[in-house]
């Protein structure tokens, strides 16, 4: 389905009605998410239908815009000023409370994208440059979950430390999770595979750990809501 | 007001977004970010479209964006593989996992028109927007986007062909942006 195809036909109407074969609709889909014109008609669609709908059940679009500045009977003088009054209320809640709303809305969402990209980072780190000697290497196994923690010290050379992780029983797509002392989650590691000795494997930027002990939990599998199939006990110290 | 015609700009799914794989594999700066700006948005929009998923829509749109920037990463995506079909496909694969988690629909996703909800930006740009529309354009509106009435129809109703129907609505959804943006 090309763009000119699209711009000739009602077909972005009969999407947003809902009104396309699966087929047709995937293909107005694959188009959209490359056409920077036609995503934004889609949007604009969305917004003045969630507008014209607001106006119509708030009463101030009927079929005419001009009924809005008619003249009012004068038994209906009052109807201007409680109009005014509500505007003046809307534009106040406007101001106070939805304005700030939005401004969070939007900080929410630039922590969220950011968030996002300190995670890809972290869960695809670029190889480094160079060889490194002396790796730190915790070996986290399944009879220690209950008992002391593992050890691992870091030294201040080591740009990554390693985690060798047994855990029986755990198949591929394993999510791990490694949460500070605060209960905070300093790294999310999604998608892990076993390796050939049954275990699994991840590189964790040493920055992302300073010493403190962590709670490194494992889920089984990458969706939020995998339940929970181990979890073990890092102590991080730092090294020479 | 003065009257705004829809803009159109190039398919911007070729050569740029070929670029940006090349950019974000060699983790040049700001690639990332652009990518999130590109498809953030429309991954939120499809994922509307395919249900309501209230407080984990962010969640599923960091799902979607973190997968597909680990793969692009991973290399797992060539450069001449097109960048938004990798984006669409993996957001339909999250969004059914995430329909499936919230115990809706089993099976494949379904398209819905769900129920649109306003916000204050948009319903006063409308209020806006609608100073210079004229009977025809408000009842236009009301037939379209309330009565959810099809264009054939609406013509009908106004008496004027098809053609003035898409007229129509291309101007009043024109105007509708141009206040929608200068807010």
């Amino acid at each position: 389905m090309t763009h000119d195809e699209i711009e000739r036909s009602d077909i972005l109407d009969r999407y947003a009605r809902g009104e396309l074969s699966g087929t047709e609709r995937d293909e107005v889909e694959a188009h959209y998410f490359g056409c920077d014109a036609c995503f934004e008609r889609v949007q604009d669609a969305a917004r003045l239908k969630g507008a014209v709908r607001a106006a119509v059940d708030d009463a101030w679009l009927a079929g005419s815009a001009r009924g809005m500045t008619s003249p009012v009977p004068t038994k209906w003088a009052f109807v201007p000023v409680a109009a005014s009054l509500l505007l003046v209320t809307a534009l106040g809640w406007l101001a106070l409370l939805r304005v700030p709303q939005l401004q969070q809305e939007a900080a929410d969402a630039r922590t969220e994208r950011d968030a996002v990209l300190a995670r890809a980072r972290v869960t695809t780190p670029p190889p480094p440059a160079e060889p490194e000697a002396n790796v730190p290497v915790a070996i986290l196994q399944a009879e220690r979950s209950t008992g002391a923690p593992a050890v691992l010290t870091v030294s201040r050379s080591a740009s990554h430390v390693l985690l060798w992780i047994d855990a029986p029983g755990v198949g591929d797509g394993a999510r791990l999770t490694i949460r500070s002392a605060v209960g905070a989650d300093r790294v999310q590691i999604p998608a892990l595979r076993r390796n050939n000795e049954g275990a699994f494997v991840a590189s964790v930027p040493s920055a992302l750990l300073p010493p403190d002990t962590y709670r490194v939990r494992l889920f089984r599998s990458s969706s939020p809501d995998a339940p929970l199939a181990a979890e073990y006990l890092l102590r991080v110290v730092a090294g020479q | 007001m003065t009257r705004a015609q829809l803009r159109i700009v190039p398919v911007a799914a070729g050569a740029q977004r070929v670029d940006l794989v090349e950019s974000i594999r060699r983790a040049e700066p700001g690639a990332e970010p652009r990518l999130y700006a590109a498809f953030g948005p429309r991954v939120q929009h499809l994922a509307g479209r395919y249900g309501r998923f209230g407080r984990v829509a962010a969640e599923l749109r960091s799902e979607v964006m973190l997968r597909v920037l680990t793969t692009i990463r991973s290399g797992r995506v060539s450069a001449g593989e097109p960048l938004a079909g990798f984006v669409l496909k993996t957001a339909r694969d999250v969004i059914r996992e995430f329909a499936r988690q919230l115990n809706r629909r089993a099976g494949p996703v379904q398209a819905q028109v769900s129920s649109v909800d306003a916000d204050a930006r948009a319903v006063g740009a409308l209020r806006e927007a609608i100073q210079g529309f004229g009977d025809t354009d408000c009842a236009f509106l009301r037939m379209h986007y309330y009565e959810d009435l099809p264009h054939r129809e609406i013509a009908r109703r106004l008496g004027v062909g098809v053609e003035r129907v898409r007229r129509i609505e291309s101007r009043t959804l024109a105007e509708f942006h141009a206040a929608y943006g200068g807010r």
